[in-house]
């Protein structure tokens, strides 16, 4: 973890107390390089001035990593000043966690990044400093990032208060939609090298997700065609499409069938 | 603190920071790594897969959950602040091992937070160190949930004698106290934790002559 070329400290600088936690092969956690030598020039620096510090955007931008050490060295000592560190903590997770909180009503998702922040400030100011808590002071993103990410499996997993007919899906039949669509459609090729294209796939899977009925269908389809995942796999005990959706391998096939169709009709549109 | 078991959050936050994009392939070698947690991965790549490509819609007052957020912190910090004072009327004494056993710490768990070797904390114990650093309190104050100032005197006090030590001089023999950085370059620790100590100490001393 962190970088292990770390330089060594400015001279004079204050001590900066080394992370505790070992990775999995048993090597310390280390903070990067960069934001040791940032954490020093703070340090160094009244504590009346890392509001300051903190609020700069662009190439003096401190590093949200030093940020966590400084609300960690000022604790209690400064109420004022912690909250208004805090403060800019808050946001920048909240920008994190937001850009991967997509999909969801405003009110689930202000509930979404309202525990991952709840988490982050558990563990910012967690006593008993741990692989989870050092974490921060390391890959501040990630671990904003992978938190979003397992509030939003949870919020997910929760019963619906709609529950989706599955029972046409086996009926539907794609070939019927195509009958009555226009010509200038492109053929399924061409969407999936849209797809492939992260820059029209965005466009591509709102559309699609505004036309079918059901979201998993797109979803499918950015596991299948984005990820690669296989609709099933010989080994029952591998992920794949059948396995995470619980659904027959035909139905997911139908399901993608509908999603591409969904998409080849709105690219038509826009030509 | 040296863990080392390896849970789910830990192998989830090594993908995070190991893995570019939530592909296929890297979910095939993360299973491969940790079968134990197959189902698991499954489910966080593919979460992580399509929380990517969703589109980021709706407005949430951010200002509003930052301030939520700040409120929640000083909450924390206010809590701990009580404990602390509560948890320092409880622990009262005048060694540290005595406190630590008190607070339900052993010594080599102490040890093994602090970064220090059992050496070191029975030296500390006895008060034979001089020239400790403040961080070795602050650590210390930590596992034991209290604060520096309550540390402090546990460990500059007077030095005291080991118990049961016997002696043939008339007078009583003051007992021997040493320098904690001639301690760190004396103890088990391994490089990273001595560089870490013996800079602490030369950075003191650095600031004490200024």
């Amino acid at each position: 973890m962190g970088d292990p070329e770390c330089p060594r400290p400015l001279e004079g600088a204050i001590c900066i107390a080394p992370l505790v936690s070992v990775d999995k092969t048993g090597k310390p956690y280390r903070r990067r390089a960069d934001v040791e030598v940032v954490i020093s020039r703070m340090l160094a620096l009244p504590v009346a001035d890392w509001v300051v510090a903190a609020q700069r955007t662009g190439s003096g931008r401190l590093p949200t990593e030093a940020l966590v050490f400084l609300i960690r060295t000022l604790r209690g000592s400064d109420k004022n000043l912690v909250g208004a560190l805090v403060n800019i903590l808050c946001r920048r997770l909240l920008a994190v966690a937001r850009s991967i909180a997509g999909g969801f009503e405003t009110a689930v998702m202000e509930e979404i990044l309202g525990e991952v922040q709840d988490q982050v400030i558990e563990l910012l100011f967690a006593r008993i400093p741990t692989r989870q808590t050092e974490i921060l002071e390391i890959a501040f993103r990630k671990a904003v990032q992978r938190r979003t990410i397992n509030v939003v499996e949870k919020v997910r997993k929760r019963p619906k208060l709609v529950v989706v007919d599955d029972r046409r899906d086996d009926e539907d039949d794609p070939e019927h939609l195509v009958e009555s669509l226009p010509e200038k459609r492109p053929n399924i090729q061409e969407v999936l090298l849209r797809l492939a294209d992260a820059a029209q796939r965005s466009i591509l899977v709102r559309t699609a997700l505004a036309a079918v009925k059901d979201r998993r269908h797109v979803e499918a389809v950015i596991l299948r065609y984005v990820y690669g995942w296989p609709i099933s796999h010989s080994n029952p005990a591998q992920p794949s499409l059948e396995k995470h959706f619980g659904k027959s391998g035909r139905q997911i096939q139908n399901w993608i069938a509908g999603a591409l169709e969904a998409m080849r009709n709105a690219i038509g549109d826009s030509q | 603190m040296r863990q080392t078991e390896f849970d789910l959050e830990d192998v989830l936050n090594a993908v995070m920071l190991e893995e570019k994009e939530p592909n296929y392939e890297a979910l095939q070698r993360w299973c491969k790594r940790y079968p134990a947690y197959r189902a698991s991965l499954a489910r966080f790549f593919a979460t992580w897969a399509i929380q990517s490509q969703l589109p980021m819609e709706g407005t949430v007052d951010e200002s509003q959950l930052a301030n939520i957020g700040v409120s929640r912190a000083l909450n924390i910090l206010s809590q701990q602040e009580s404990e602390v004072e509560t948890l320092t009327v409880t622990l009262r004494g005048s060694r540290l091992l005595a406190v630590c056993r008190r607070a339900g710490i052993s010594e080599e768990e102490l040890a093994n937070r602090t970064d220090l070797d059992r050496s070191m904390i029975a030296k500390l114990d006895l008060r034979r160190l001089s020239a400790v650093p403040a961080v070795c309190f602050e650590r210390i104050a930590r596992v034991l949930r209290t604060s520096a100032e309550f540390v402090m005197p546990l460990i500059t006090g007077p030095p005291v004698m080991e118990a049961g030590a016997r002696y043939k001089s008339a007078k009583r023999p003051k007992p021997k106290t040493e320098d904690f950085a001639a301690a760190v370059r004396n103890s088990s620790l391994g490089k990273t934790q001595r560089d870490f100590w013996l800079d602490a100490v030369r950075k003191e001393q650095e600031r004490g002559r200024v």
